[in-house]
């Protein structure tokens, strides 16, 4: 069997997270395949683990993120720190729980590692892969959310 | 007042945990890992445990491990609420007892469901020996069924069909249905989809936390992305319209409508085996039991094949399938010969996927399933 990574897919798992979770609408999305563009000032990574192998990060500017924690928190302070980063943490989990559901059903199993988040301005990321990546960048009131995965095997069986 | 001890390592999700729980007036403890969740769970005794899979120092799998070996904690109903999901995970969770799982990102629908399942069978359990007036009060009438329609002759047929077997009431679209339920508490509502103002989905939503019956979906025959949405949002099975009358009597027996034997409204004859429903969702500590009891007295009677239906099922649960897999091993033991009936591609999927359940044949009608059996 044959489950190919699309963008609809990462579109698809980014949307629900943040709608669901965040209770934010999303005006829209660029689909793309520039993996290490625009640096970003706090950057959430987990890793797929089994048949299916991959990187997800999700990335954007402090007060993108500031304003998600605060949204899913549905506070108008804002959040501290360690907050903001918790959130983007859980952001990242979420996704890659949907993206799991979506490639694993029925087929094989797959692990999802424990997030991390690392914060600081600006920080430029690298992720070490052949593999061309698969990019979205969801256009939310205040600035982007960047949602990128490089997987390490397009197709599994 | 109930007491939720919710275990995640994410304080951001341990936040909107409480949010959601605040209607419910409880107290809300919380903990970081499953270690400290070990030992809030000891000091406090909650009434429901939500827990996160993935956490460190001690993670969801293990916690709830040792919640089940613990004298104290294992009766706690412990509902998963965590972005895993796979198979084996909840598979494994299933047989450890879980009374609900919870996949984030989650609707705030979806978490009052799996919560009021739990926190109402608590509110009944502490109440101690209830008055008749207090159970009558909050235990749904399971020889009622409201149904729901903006059709006049929709209402009428429904109550030429059921009226006999079932105590009728009727409610002209989704607002009066909420002032009909509360004052009767039906156990089975029948609810059209497609309604003006306040469609089915709007009525399930308002009536759901009302308490806990089962729901129907009346849809339009052929439109199955409303099925599919049907599903999805909780209805427990969905009939098509226009409907037969005896279809519908038949659909509402099949989730235990007309007994009031929590057993026999789950088991029937057909074609010349014994026909065997799931528990519905939440009683299956009890009623499973008694279905393994009755698969017993079946084989001492000379009974050598059973079906177990799944046909009435709009999803499977894991508790159900863990209920599906102890029948089966049962049925084994007793030298009966079994079969599955389910139309459902995806319940017969997540059979598949299931060790216990993935070897018996499997059937799209009862007629299909006693042939295989014969």
């Amino acid at each position: 069997m044959q489950m190919e990574i699309t963008h609809d897919m990462l579109e698809r798992a980014a949307r629900q997270v943040v709608e669901i979770t965040a209770g934010l609408a999303v005006r829209g999305a660029t689909r793309h395949s520039r993996g290490d563009d625009a640096s970003a000032e706090l950057v959430g990574t987990l890793c797929f683990l089994g048949t299916f192998g991959g990187t997800l990060v999700v990335q954007c500017t402090w007060q993108r993120a500031t304003a998600i924690a605060a949204a899913m928190l549905a506070s108008s302070e804002t959040p501290a720190d360690d907050t903001i980063r918790d959130a983007m943490g859980e952001v990242v989990n979420q996704i890659g729980g949907v993206i799991k559901r979506a490639v694993a059903a029925g087929v094989n199993e797959m692990l999802l590692s424990p997030p991390v988040v690392a914060s600081g301005s600006p920080l430029t990321h690298r992720v070490q892969s052949s593999a061309t990546p698969i990019c979205v960048d969801l256009d939310l009131d205040g600035g982007p959310l960047g949602i990128r995965l490089w997987p390490e095997t397009r197709t599994f069986r | 007042m109930s007491t939720v001890l919710t275990i995640d390592d994410s304080k951001v999700v341990r936040t909107m945990v409480a949010r959601h729980l605040q209607p419910y007036g409880c107290t809300v403890v919380e903990a970081q890992n499953g270690l400290e969740g070990l030992e809030a769970a000891r000091q406090h005794h909650p009434d429901l445990i939500l827990l996160d899979v993935t956490m460190p120092v001690m993670d969801g799998r293990q916690c709830l491990a040792e919640l089940r070996k613990d004298e104290v904690c294992r009766t706690i109903p412990v509902v998963m609420l965590t972005a895993e999901s796979g198979r084996d995970l909840v598979v494994e969770l299933a047989k450890l007892g879980v009374s609900g799982y919870i996949v984030k990102p989650f609707e705030a629908a979806t978490f009052d469901k799996e919560v009021v399942k739990v926190l109402g069978a608590a509110r009944e359990a502490s109440a101690g020996p209830a008055t008749p007036a207090a159970t009558a009060a909050s235990a749904p009438d399971p020889t009622a069924v409201l149904v729901v329609d903006d059709s006049e002759r929709v209402l009428e047929a429904a109550r030429a069909a059921l009226t006999g077997s079932m105590k009728v009431l009727t409610a002209l679209g989704g607002q009066a249905a909420i002032a009909e339920y509360r004052s009767a508490r039906p156990a089975y509502v029948v609810v059209d989809l497609a309604m003006p103002d306040m469609d089915g989905f709007a009525t399930l939503a308002a009536l759901q936390p009302l308490g806990e019956s089962n729901f129907v979906a009346l849809a339009l025959r052929g439109d199955t992305a409303a099925h599919e949405r049907a599903k999805k949002a909780g209805f427990r099975a969905v009939v098509e319209k226009p409907f037969q009358g005896a279809e519908l009597l038949e659909r509402l027996r099949a989730l235990g409508a007309s007994s009031g034997d929590p057993v026999q409204a789950h088991v029937e004859e057909h074609a010349g085996c014994s026909v065997v429903r799931l528990p519905e969702p939440g009683t299956e500590s009890k009623v499973a039991p008694l279905l393994v009891k009755k698969l017993r007295a079946l084989a001492e009677d000379g009974t050598d094949k059973v079906i177990v239906d799944l046909a009435a099922l709009a999803d499977i649960t894991g508790d159900q399938i863990t209920t599906l897999a102890r029948l089966l091993e049962t049925a084994a033991t007793l030298g009966i010969r079994t079969a599955i009936c389910a139309a459902d591609a995806g319940i017969v999927g997540r059979l598949q996927q299931v060790a216990e359940t993935k070897s018996a044949p499997c059937a799209a009608t009862r007629d299909e399933a006693a042939s295989r059996l014969a």
